[in-house]
């Protein structure tokens, strides 16, 4: 007969636990799982906040808020839905609030400032030149369709649950994908025929592999 | 396909999202169209470029922060709540909710001066005391005095005549019993009033509160604990 694991040594392996079982945990209180699943999340959260926001000091801010509400209100998760969606839905609340308020507030972020006089210093080649001029595209997207877009595209999340995190239809999630990359290819044209002619037609001598 | 439907579409063909019969006329058309085909290339590169992007990393104290913050924080720490399952809303419209009290307060005055005026006192026993040198436990109902029992619940798996029992025999750990789930319940159902509204952050009771009204309108007597 199979020995039963007991729950102590399960607890031991926070890394391997899916998320339910950390968010249990979590709400009996115990934090060392809770930094399993900041650990867990917080980089791609970022990834997705700095994109969405254009600033990364911002973004920080907006994750530590997240994470914050998720401890708060840990018990009121509902296990029906996937731990990831809720985090993301929380973050992307707080980041939509955050593109409002700088919309009613005229908005100048110092260190995007500084940030963008110290970038002419580095040196530049083609791979990362598109890379460059692709992440300043992103930004420029409408919100609606860059979160759809930054979710899919650059975190690699599934249709449905973006569906669920935006509480839209999926379809109207499939379009907004869509819509997105066809906008960025066009933003992007001009800048394409330019490396199209340095690499004489071969994607394979920009570097990108 | 002509050019403009194909290339509205060459972003899910590169990534495998078309179904069987678009993915066949856009190769088609692709064979035949050299534009097309240069579109192809350059949505390829897009999507590698995308797949490289610079990971940006979190600073190295960001966890060290975020525990400290959360440490620090008061319990009670005010935090909007849009993203939260809301409460049920109470009967009452927006101003029957404002004037409620004051619809109260006259009724009693009401009530008194029909009682009082005609002759003599009428006694008036205080279904719950307040806390006192006599009474040193107060009652059940000394942290809200104006406790309401909302009958109509959903979710709630206790049934009510056990509610009934375990809320009369001065049960102090009444709550306790409550699995987490039913618990769970009371908050996300909205059956919040004055019994769960101390529930702890970590989800055990702080105070216990019990309704001064059980679900089947029974006044709760000799509640004191």
């Amino acid at each position: 007969m199979m020995k039963k694991r007991s729950k102590g040594k399960n607890l031991l392996q926070r890394d391997k636990m899916p998320d339910y079982e950390l968010m249990k945990a979590i709400q009996k209180g115990d934090m060392v799982s809770f930094n399993a699943l900041v650990d867990r999340y917080k980089n791609r959260l970022y990834n997705v906040i700095v994109r969405m926001l254009n600033s990364s000091e911002t973004a920080e801010d907006i994750v530590q808020e997240t994470f914050i509400r998720v401890h708060l209100h840990k018990m009121s998760f509902d296990f029906r839905y996937a731990v990831s969606t809720w985090i993301y839905t929380i973050a992307l609340n707080l980041a939509r609030n955050e593109l409002r308020r700088r919309k009613r507030v005229q908005f100048l972020d110092i260190a995007d400032f500084s940030n963008r006089l110290k970038a002419p210093e580095e040196k530049v080649d083609n791979s990362s030149k598109l890379r460059e001029i692709l992440d300043k595209a992103v930004t420029k997207l409408p919100v609606k369709y860059r979160q759809a877009f930054i979710l899919r595209d650059l975190d690699q999340l599934s249709y449905e649950e973006i569906a669920q995190i935006l509480s839209v239809p999926l379809g109207t999630v499939k379009s907004r994908v869509n819509r997105a990359r066809n906008m960025l290819r066009n933003m992007l044209k001009p800048n394409m025929e330019e490396l199209y002619e340095l690499s004489k037609g071969s994607i394979f001598t920009l570097g990108l592999f | 396909m002509n050019c403009r439907k194909a290339r509205s579409l060459l972003s899910a063909y590169s990534k495998g999202e078309l179904s069987h019969s678009l993915r066949e006329r856009l190769a088609q058309h692709l064979e035949e169209c050299p534009a097309c085909r240069k579109q192809e290339a350059s949505v390829g590169q897009i999507n590698q470029a995308l797949l490289h992007l610079p990971e940006r990393k979190l600073s190295d104290d960001f966890n060290m922060r975020l525990f400290e913050r959360i440490h620090n924080a008061p319990n009670g720490e005010r935090v909007r709540t849009a993203h939260l399952p809301r409460k049920a809303p109470s009967g009452l419209s927006y101003w029957g909710r404002l004037f409620a009290p004051a619809v109260g307060v006259v009724g009693a005055m009401v009530l008194t001066l029909t009682f009082l005026v005609p002759g003599g006192t009428v006694e008036t026993t205080p279904a719950f005391a307040p806390m006192s040198a006599e009474n040193p436990g107060g009652t059940v109902d000394r942290y809200h005095s104006t406790g309401e029992y909302r009958p109509a619940l959903r979710g709630f798996a206790l049934d009510h005549a056990s509610f009934d029992s375990m809320a009369t025999t001065r049960n102090v750990g009444f709550f306790e019993q409550l699995s987490r789930q039913q618990k769970r319940d009371f908050g996300a159902y909205g059956y919040y009033s004055p019994m769960l509204r101390n529930v702890n952050r970590s989800g055990s009771m702080r105070h216990y509160v019990l309704p001064t009204v059980s679900p089947t309108n029974k006044l709760i007597k000799d509640a004191t604990f």
